[in-house]
């Protein structure tokens, strides 16, 4: 139903894929001691999965590309891509490999694995629940005051978020990428970066928020997708933080099947380097996200076979700063689909683009956004949602009322800020 | 915790969702100025291209119980945390100011084309004022370090474009001399009276017409509670209201409204009801029309062709006296060859009177054959 408020043309797709999915489980089930048989299932489902993906998400990427390479000239398919068409597929692959290794058994019922394919409140932007995780809760939903109370209350924290940060600050990132802000400055550049670094975190961990708390509502338990990535000190820290789901998803369906770092420092370089390329690919059909992957790639490589030889050494706060920096650069590639324009981005971080270091245009953005932006900084560390955390749990009724205010009165100007909405973008939508 | 949150939250949303349902709809909102958007009606096409769902989504939007209230709390917490800017708004001094963005160069060039084409083909001379915005005039109302972009430059160097058969009108100096004044509305994008009567002076040097002294006109003051459309544009509301003055030459004056074959004859260049609408601005000429005529007792027998935005309302009253006939063309609305109507060699001059918003950002002049 939700999905279909979206995108209802690609209800039969999900549809299709899903009875493929519930078919080849059963078989696999069926075959589970014949390797070779259950081996097909397993590849036929992994494939069409992968093909569907590919369609959907790639195959413009790829033309466009073999155009250029070898001067052809076949027309773009102009395919739409589907709302979580990424997130869908990469569910029931791990689905369709948990069977085939035995680490869960296959759902007998289509309803029930139609109901998890279909979970509406990750649909969109993840987090990745893989079937182990909810299999559990599928057959009953029990709707308790303590699931409804927490799920709500997490769903709104992800609302506020999502809209009162994200879209916020998402408004002055859009001005400064699409020059509508022309004169820019060395801190309008960093400022700019900045300001969609806490876009890309608010926007995206708030909508896991949404999902993770609706699905609480429903009694399912979903993982954790963020855990305060930008506190990190070092590159290896932020991807253990950041879109948990996902890079437990290539570790355990690519990075170890490939062998991990267990055959060798050149096999082990070799397993980053597609592991991070591929990371980068998912998040989109475009150079410049291959290269963001790879960029982590490099960066984690050096960190585990040179930096981390001394890291104790180092005092937290550079690497704290080390860590920030190499994440905003890292964002710069991630945003500007083109090459050069990110690159042009870089150098003016840097001093480069003959720009001032400081205008009166930065000044004014410091004005306007300031609080904005020192709100979303103490919001990306730790600190308020364990003191919220504290007073939930206070048995005090006084204490309770005042907390219980607090996310109405959030609710109440999230409402203010949709209802005279003018700008919603959803970042994470091509994922 | 759980139940106390459970047992405040749940009523409260509740309440919402009834409340929504239950209270009768609007189908304009005179705050916004604006038709709202209708219950969308039913198709498949649209249900799967996802546009149905996307006018649901309109609809629940614009028609949100209290929308009004939501609109200004959301202001209210913008300017709070230190916002200045609201919908491309600024929120300055005890006024509102429009960021206008920087100028369109293809549009420009277009407009600039189009008029010099259709002077090319006919003799009078023609004028050109172009009128810049309160946020160039009046810096300092804008809120610190608010960017603005050089309008002087600009107008100088689409003056510099123009051939000699279209005389520009320098009105950013006058009013650049009054810009302690009240020239611009403060929640309303169009200057005052008062703004447009000092470039009118300036324009009167240009075109040989003996200016009228103020004194000449009976001022009044029609309204003192005009919220213009920068306060609805950005929910603003505690800018204090604006004043409307009528500059009266007494002059008779007929006027008529042309749209298509739809034809309305009044007997005054005021209208009076708008003062009580939302709209009160258009108490000068009324709302926009395609093709406007205004007929004068006036017996110097001259005729204007006048090629407009709004701005050009509270400036007609002005001429009243020094020409029989103005007929005031708005190239936004109109789609169809004007000269198969009207014969231009009727007029003694052409003037183009463009503010700064409209000239950079509509090509409409390019449609001038």
């Amino acid at each position: 139903m939700f999905y279909a408020w979206g995108e209802i043309r690609f209800i039969p797709v999900m549809l299709g894929l899903s009875v493929v999915d519930y078919w080849c489980g059963r078989k696999m089930d069926k075959y589970f001691d014949d390797k070779k048989k259950k081996r097909i299932f397993m590849l036929i489902d992994v494939i069409t999965n992968l093909s569907v993906l590919f369609f959907f998400k790639y195959i413009d990427f790829f033309i466009g590309n073999a155009n250029s390479l070898f001067g052809l000239s076949i027309p773009l398919l102009g395919v739409i891509l589907p709302i979580g068409v990424s997130f869908n597929t990469f569910q029931s692959i791990s689905y369709t490999i948990d069977v085939y290794r035995g680490t869960t058994t296959c759902e007998k019922s289509y309803y029930n694995y139609l109901t998890y394919t279909t979970l509406f409140p990750q649909i969109i932007a993840g987090p990745i629940v893989r079937y182990v995780t909810v299999e559990d809760d599928l057959d009953i939903h029990p709707i308790t005051v303590d699931n409804l109370s927490l799920g709500i209350r997490r769903f709104l924290i992800g609302l506020g978020k999502k809209v009162l940060i994200a879209n916020n600050v998402g408004l002055l990132w859009s001005q400064i990428q699409n020059g509508q802000i022309t004169e820019l400055s060395t801190v309008l550049y960093w400022v700019g970066i900045v300001a969609f670094a806490f876009q890309i975190y608010f926007d995206f961990s708030g909508y896991s928020d949404m999902a993770i708390g609706l699905a609480k509502i429903f009694g399912l338990t979903f993982d954790e997708n963020f855990n305060y990535p930008y506190i990190s000190r070092s590159i290896t820290e932020f991807w253990r933080r950041w879109h948990m789901t996902l890079s437990a998803w290539f570790k355990d369906y690519v990075y170890i099947p490939l062998g991990g770092n267990r055959k060798g420092k050149v096999a082990h370089i070799r397993n980053l380097l597609i592991v991070w390329g591929l990371t980068g690919f998912w998040h989109g059909a475009s150079w410049n996200f291959i290269f963001w992957g790879l960029y982590f790639a490099v960066i984690l490589i050096i960190e585990k076979f040179v930096l981390f030889r001394f890291w104790e050494k180092i005092p937290k706060a550079i690497q704290h700063l080390y860590a920030i920096l190499l994440i905003l650069i890292s964002w710069v590639i991630f945003s500007f689909d083109s090459v050069s324009a990110g690159w042009n981005f870089i150098k003016g971080m840097f001093g480069g683009n003959h720009v001032p270091f400081y205008n009166e245009q930065a000044g004014y953005v410091l004005i306007t956004y300031g609080f904005t932006f020192l709100l979303a900084g103490f919001l990306c560390t730790p600190v308020f949602r364990k003191w919220l955390f504290k007073l939930e749990n206070k048995k005090n009724k006084g204490i309770q009322i005042t907390v219980s205010l607090f996310y109405l009165v959030m609710f109440l100007f999230c409402v203010a800020y949709l209802v005279n909405s003018t700008y919603n973008p959803f970042l994470y939508f091509r994922f | 915790m759980n139940k106390v949150f459970v047992r405040i939250i749940i009523p409260i949303w509740l309440l919402f969702v009834i409340m929504n349902f239950a209270v009768p709809k609007k189908e304009f909102s005179e705050t916004e100025n604006r038709m709202l958007s209708k219950f969308p009606t039913f198709s498949i096409g649209e249900l799967f291209n996802g546009k149905f769902m996307q006018n649901i989504d309109d609809y629940i939007n614009d028609h949100f119980i209290g929308r009004d209230y939501w609109v200004s709390l959301k202001s209210g917490i913008d300017l709070g945390i230190g916002k200045r800017e609201s919908n491309g708004i600024y929120i300055g001094k005890q006024a509102l100011l429009e960021n206008i963005k920087a100028p369109n160069q293809v549009y420009v060039q277009k407009n600039i084309d189009g008029m010099k084409r259709f002077m090319k083909r006919h003799s009078q001379q023609a004028y050109f004022m172009l009128i810049p915005s309160a946020s160039a005039i009046q810096p300092q109302k804008l809120p610190p370090l608010a960017p603005t972009w050089d309008q002087k430059a600009f107008i100088n160097q689409v003056y510099s474009k123009l051939p000699s058969s279209i005389k520009p009108i320098d009105a950013y100096t006058t009013l650049s001399h009054h810009k302690d004044e009240y020239i611009y509305y403060r929640t309303d994008h169009h200057w005052t009276t008062k703004g447009a009567y000092y470039s009118y002076l300036e324009a009167c040097k240009a075109m040989n017409i003996t200016p009228r002294n103020e004194s000449e006109f009976t001022i009044k003051p029609q309204t003192n509670k005009f919220y213009g459309t920068l306060s609805s544009k950005s929910g603003i509301q505690t800018v204090p209201s604006d004043v409307i003055e009528s500059y009266d030459l007494g002059a008779k004056a007929t006027f008529t409204t042309q749209n298509g074959n739809k034809v309305n004859n009044y007997d005054s260049i005021y209208f009076n009801q708008y003062l009580n609408e939302k709209d009160k601005y258009a108490f000068f000429l009324g709302k926009n029309e395609p093709i406007v005529t205004i007929k004068t007792n006036s017996n110097s027998g001259k005729k204007l062709l006048l090629f407009k935005d709004s701005y050009s309302h509270c400036y007609s009253q002005f001429l009243t006296k020094d020409y029989s006939e103005i007929v005031l063309l708005d190239m936004r609305y109109i789609n169809t060859d004007i000269e198969k109507t009207m014969n231009i060699a009727d007029f003694d001059q052409v003037l183009f009177l463009y503010s700064m918003d409209v000239f950079t950002h509509q090509n409409q002049l390019m449609k001038l054959r």
